[in-house]
This record gives C-alpha cells, sequence and structure tokens, in this order.
C-alpha cells in the first residue's frame, strides 16, 4: 500500500512538472501586471500603496517610499530598527531588520505588528517591483553556474548541473562557504535571498 | 476546469509527498513544508546547524512564475533578544541564512503565491526547535 501511494504521488509530481509549462502560461510575465491583476491588485490594496500603484508601475523612488513607510509604521508602533534599510542584490532590493523583544509573546506581538504595517504600506508595491525585475531564465541560469563555480572552488561538492536539492545540501554541507559564495552572486545578478 | 480540478488535488498529492521528502532529507534540528497557490507548487524549508539557521522556499511548478517571499527572525544571545528581517520577495528562489548562537531559536515564516491577493497566504512558520505542520 506505501509503494502504491509512493507510486502515486511520483505520478503526481511528474505530471505537474510535465504540465506545467502550459498551466504556466498564465502567469506572472515581466514588467507591469496585466489590467485585469491590477484591477485586482488595486481593489484590495491599501490607499496608500494604491497611488503608487495607478499606473500600473512602480519606479525606485515609489518603493522606497514604500519600504520607509513600513519603516515608519514599525517606529510609529514602538518597535526598534535594528539595522537598515540598506539596499543590497544590485540596488533592486530594500532590507531592514527589526525587533528587541526579550521573550516570545512579545517578539509574536511584532510581527504582527509588522505583518499589518507590511500590508498597508508595501505588500501590492513589492508584488509589482518583483514582477518588474523578474530575472530571465538566462539570468537564473548564469547566477546557478556562478554560484556553482564558486562553492566548488571553496571545495563544496556539487554535481555537474546541480539541482535545487543539490544547492540546499551545499547549504547544510558548509553553511559559510555557502553564505560567501551566495552573497555576491546576489549583488552581480540583482537577485535578493537567491540560494541556487 | 476538470483539467484544474484534477490538476489541483495532484498537486496537493506531490505536496504532501514533498513535505515527507523534506522531512526524510533534512538534520533533526529541521522542518520542511509543501506551499501551494493556484497553479503554483513550492516547497519551504528550514534548519539549523551548529551555529547557523538558515530558511529557504523554492518553486516546483509554476514555470518561474509563481511570487515567493520569505521571512525569518531568530533569537539573539548578545542581549537584543528577537531580531526580525524584514521580507525578502522575488521571482527566484528565496534563501537566507543567520549565524546565531548554538542554543538560540530561529523561525522561519515562507509564502509562494501568484496573484498579490496571496502574497502571504500559505505561508507557514515554525521553529527550529518545533515540529512542522
Amino acid at each position: 500500500m506505501v509503494r502504491l501511494l509512493h507510486s502515486v504521488a511520483y505520478a503526481a509530481l511528474a505530471f505537474a512538472l510535465v504540465s506545467g509549462a502550459s498551466a504556466a502560461c498564465g502567469g506572472a510575465a515581466d514588467g507591469p501586471p496585466p489590467q485585469g491583476e491590477l484591477q485586482e491588485i488595486l481593489n484590495q490594496t491599501s490607499d496608500f500603496q494604491r497611488a503608487f500603484l495607478q499606473d500600473g508601475e512602480v519606479s525606485f523612488e515609489e518603493y522606497e517610499r514604500s519600504v520607509f513607510g513600513t519603516v515608519q509604521c514599525l517606529m510609529d508602533h514602538g518597535i526598534r530598527i535594528l539595522s537598515g534599510p540598506k539596499l543590497v542584490a544590485g540596488g533592486t532590493h530594500f532590507e531592514f531588520s527589526f525587533g528587541g523583544a526579550q521573550n516570545d509573546a512579545d517578539h509574536d506581538a511584532q510581527l504582527g505588528v509588522y505583518d499589518g504595517c507590511y500590508r498597508e504600506h508595501q505588500d501590492a508595491v513589492d508584488y509589482v517591483w518583483a514582477g518588474q525585475n523578474r530575472p530571465d531564465q538566462k539570468t537564473l541560469d548564469d547566477a546557478r553556474a556562478a554560484l556553482a563555480e564558486c562553492l566548488r572552488a571553496a571545495g563544496v561538492p556539487l554535481p555537474d548541473e546541480p539541482s535545487t536539492i543539490d544547492f540546499q545540501t551545499a547549504q547544510r554541507a558548509d553553511p559559510p562557504a555557502f553564505d560567501a559564495c551566495a552573497r555576491p552572486v546576489q549583488e552581480q545578478f540583482r537577485l535578493p535571498g537567491f540560494g541556487g | 476546469m476538470r483539467i484544474w480540478s484534477r490538476t489541483s488535488i495532484l498537486m496537493v498529492i506531490a505536496a504532501l509527498m514533498l513535505m515527507g521528502f523534506g522531512a526524510a532529507v533534512l538534520p533533526a534540528r529541521a522542518g520542511s513544508v509543501g506551499m501551494s497557490y493556484s497553479f503554483c507548487l513550492g516547497g519551504g524549508y528550514s534548519y539549523q546547524y551548529g551555529s547557523y539557521t538558515a530558511g529557504g522556499t523554492y518553486e516546483l511548478y509554476g514555470n518561474g512564475g509563481c511570487f515567493r517571499q520569505l521571512q525569518f527572525s531568530w533569537w539573539s544571545l548578545d542581549g537584543s533578544g528577537w531580531v526580525a528581517n524584514s521580507w525578502t520577495s522575488g521571482y527566484s528562489d528565496r534563501y537566507n541564512s543567520i549565524g546565531v548562537s548554538t542554543d538560540g531559536k530561529s523561525q522561519h515564516k515562507l509564502g509562494i503565491s501568484f496573484l498579490s491577493s496571496g502574497p502571504l497566504c500559505n505561508t507557514q512558520s515554525w521553529t527550529t526547535y518545533g515540529s512542522c505542520p
């Protein structure tokens, strides 16, 4: 029975992967979202973000104001900003850290505040901004090749044409070496958080 | 519509399989989860190895058209308490890590979605000390 279930599951996964190409035709494309999706975004987002999104595109200045709106919201709620916001990934992404809670309950409360601030000031802008900066396949392939080359040079074993799972295995095998390779690749290829 | 329904069922089965697979290959202090939204199917993981904790999210299905997000926080023993990073979002796999005390703990939140109505849908979180959802 267990073997049967595994067979069904593998078949399902294979089906999903093979049929992905046709399904993904409806996926997000580079640049601004399609009109129908944009209207849905405008209907659902806050007034603060709607002002940035009316033309369907997000400029860097609008993205920046959105992030700093989230930061100001956190500060208005008494939450300390611990680092940033600073630009990373080739100037395409702001990151910052916050917190200081001394127990789990306060931490959960702070994350709840952050979620509220993020929804008010940034989530839809982030979505459109990420679409505008979505990498093409060649960029992803080149970034993976550069990461693999760096890891091999650092002595981390990787097979030819490593898969996502192979990169995860490399992360666990040597986290500091992986980080040392991933950060410059993220900067060079403008891919925030890229890890293979 | 019928094809979509069947695909959705199969994606759920695949997601369940993914969760089992992740649990099998990751170290003890780790978690993994399958995530789906619309036609998007992805996975997420976290782990702690020695003084490092990391989390990530990746796409298994969606041909690069699925929005992925990662946000994580960790307990710092230098007196600052909980430190939380802002969301990292985009269309390539998300990954982040931080060096922590071996006695530390962390929490990772992951998301995968298609339309903007769901950036935070299907977000899962867990601590590296806890059980996976």
